[in-house]
């Protein structure tokens, strides 16, 4: 790990602790539902849309309730969404004449964006409208931010209440997460983008002359749009001169600032934040991963303040930021390594001022590996899934980290609302074995935890790896599955592995090398993005309503503190040991092997 | 082609309305 690596990363956590502070105050207030400080001009506002709506806020529900409010918000979001992409050919703001997107794409980008994944299976510039990009697209990254951030309130109000039968009001919750929360950052940060170059316009895409000719092979199509192969089964190639190239326009930076701040992670083009108009700067780099992170931290500050015990807050905080620190510097270490092949070669590659050194494949020059390694880190441990640079060409280690925070539930820091609700189903399953070792009844934040909890954390952990690796096996079995392989072996098994957690887990990401925009692939992963958004989402709020309904203990000398260093070891134990049974022996056939073939003597 | 993918996504909010209903049953006593 270089000097420079060490600071980026320390610079990295010392903003995001600044920032997230005092967003934790507001966040409090929005949860709490009184006025927001600052912002209360918006009041006005937020009373107009429950009128238009049809909404009391004062009348709040049990979890029942609540939980039919957002699957029918969710449902009729994903019709929506599926609706504007069938039809955008007919639909304005289409300067680039797209045609409509097919049934298949269509499914798996609506369930993508209303789950919170935007995997995209799509080529962004050169399939999607205007219109589709910014009403169905960037819409549903406001609404599915504000869904997470729904539910973690109702689960913080599930510890906070005494004896009550309920959770508050989904329409109110996601009402106010929208407009104080999410549309004034994204509004600030967006004019800070387009202050740092990424485009801004309805204008239609732009050809421009090369100013030196390139001539390019490539392979030669038949009607079908398939190669065409002579006899030997060769594709037919044919040589070609670019004079021009297609300069891709649009409102782009509208729909990076949400993709960041919601965690959302779906770009406006395809190459995402390693395209110069979507992340143009080091300095937008930096501020694109605070974003990241920003709403995450900011809602565990949040927690304590809503419970009335900030330290909980913090704990929380704590056991996510050190996991994330641990997995940064591997991640940051493995790709700074030698690659062993070149070194055996004996070629020089130490980092120094004329070179990176380690592996600069598949990342962008302007951002290095240290700037493209954090990124990778915080765009999985958060469930953003947005990229600056290939994972498919990180070292198996470098590509095994994001992976495995993926896998450990997008619980470090993890997703807008995601995360923290993600971490105290995990706190429960925490103190539960807490309570086992010392015989007692277990208690969170005076509440007793008891069987029906437990029966939900179960459901609500065990959700996710049933449905990647349950995912991933019927993949390697049947040919539509192995036939979008780029790289067979156990790096093709990565591929499909990293796609189902990305899915199931609702990052978004995508390994690269595999090809997913299939009948087959956008089947399976519109499963798994659903259920792994909402088959999680129903025991956290049946949780919530069953703790609610408890009265408020009080703590005496049985009861574990849970604001301190032991809780947040136990904390992170419960996370690692959950993640580690879950999915070590699938993580042994692909990255563990790759790293093996890499270094042993072949 | 239509119909069937917009089947599947009532498919799936039906079976998460399952989901919720299971959980409320329990809550009600089940074991």
């Amino acid at each position: 790990m270089t000097t420079q690596a060490m600071m980026l990363l320390g610079g990295f956590m010392v903003a995001l602790l600044a920032l997230a502070y005092p967003l934790g105050i507001l966040l409090a207030r929005v949860g709490d539902g009184g006025d927001v400080p600052g912002l209360r001009w918006l009041g006005g506002v937020e009373r107009l849309l429950y009128k238009l709506a049809g909404v009391k806020p004062g009348q709040d529900g049990g979890w029942k309730t609540y939980a039919v409010a957002l699957l029918v918000f969710n449902g009729i979001g994903a019709l929506f969404v599926y609706a504007v992409q069938r039809l955008q050919g007919f639909l304005p703001l289409n300067p680039q004449s797209m045609a409509n997107i097919s049934p298949d794409s269509a499914f798996n980008t609506a369930i993508s964006f209303v789950s919170n994944t935007n995997w995209q299976g799509y080529s962004g510039e050169q399939a999607m409208s205007y219109l589709t990009q910014m009403v169905a697209l960037t819409g549903q990254n406001f609404f599915s931010a504000a869904t997470g951030i729904a539910v973690a309130f109702a689960l913080v109000r599930g510890f906070k209440g005494r004896s009550a039968q309920s959770i508050g009001n989904f329409w109110v919750d996601l009402t106010r997460s929208t407009l104080y929360v999410l549309l004034p950052l994204s509004l600030l940060f967006a004019v800070f983008l387009m202050g740092q170059g990424v485009l801004q316009n309805f204008s239609a895409y732009q050809d421009v002359k090369l100013v030196d000719p390139i001539a390019y092979s490539t392979p030669k199509l038949d009607p079908a749009g398939q190669p065409l192969k002579d006899a030997t089964g060769a594709p037919v190639m044919e040589n070609l001169t670019a004079a021009t190239q297609t300069i891709a326009m649009g409102p782009v930076a509208s729909q990076e600032a949400i993709k960041m701040i919601g965690t959302n992670g779906g770009g406006f083009f395809n190459a995402n934040s390693a395209h110069p108009f979507e992340n143009p700067t080091p300095l937008s780099n930096f501020a694109q991963m605070l974003a990241i992170f920003l709403i995450p931290a900011g809602l565990c500050f949040a927690f304590g303040r809503m419970v009335g015990d900030q330290r909980q807050g913090v704990a929380v905080l704590s056991a996510m930021a050190l996991i994330f620190l641990v997995s940064t510097v591997v991640l940051m270490g493995a790709e700074q390594t030698a690659h062993p092949q070149f070194g055996a070669l004996g070629v020089d590659q130490a980092a120094s001022t004329m070179q990176a050194g380690g592996n600069m494949e598949g990342k962008e020059t302007r951002f290095g590996i240290a700037a493209s390694s954090l990124f990778a880190a915080v765009t999985t441990a958060a469930s953003c899934g947005a990229v600056n640079g290939m994972h498919d060409s990180f070292t198996p280690i470098g590509g095994m980290v994001p992976l495995l925070l993926i896998q450990l539930g997008e619980v470090v820091f993890g997703g807008v609302g995601s995360g923290l609700y993600g971490m105290l189903v995990f706190a429960i399953m925490a103190v539960f074995i807490a309570g086992l070792m010392i015989g007692r009844t277990p208690e969170y934040l005076g509440k007793k935890i008891q069987s029906y909890e437990m029966k939900m954390t179960a459901i609500a952990i065990l959700v996710t790896p049933v449905l990647v690796l349950g995912g991933t096996a019927i993949a390697v079995m049947l040919d539509v599955g192995k036939a979008g392989i780029a790289n067979p072996g156990a790096h093709g098994f990565s591929e499909i592995l990293y796609a189902f957690s990305s899915a199931a887990n609702n990052n978004g990401s995508a390994f690269a090398g595999l090809s997913a925009n299939t009948p087959f692939y956008n089947a399976m992963l519109g499963v798994a993005m659903w259920f792994g958004r909402f088959a999680m989402i129903v025991p956290i709020l049946a949780i919530a309503g069953s703790l609610a309904a408890k009265p408020r203990l009080q703590a005496n000398s049985g009861t574990l503190p849970t604001h301190g260093p032991i809780f947040v070891g136990l904390l992170i134990g419960v996370v690692l040991l959950v993640g580690v049974l879950n999915y070590v022996p699938a993580l042994a056939l692909g990255p563990i092997v790759e790293h093996l073939q890499l270094h042993l003597p072949q | 082609m239509d119909a069937m993918y917009i089947g599947a996504i009532a498919l799936f909010f039906a079976l998460t309305w399952a989901i919720a209903t299971g959980c409320a049953r329990m809550t009600a006593g089940g074991k």
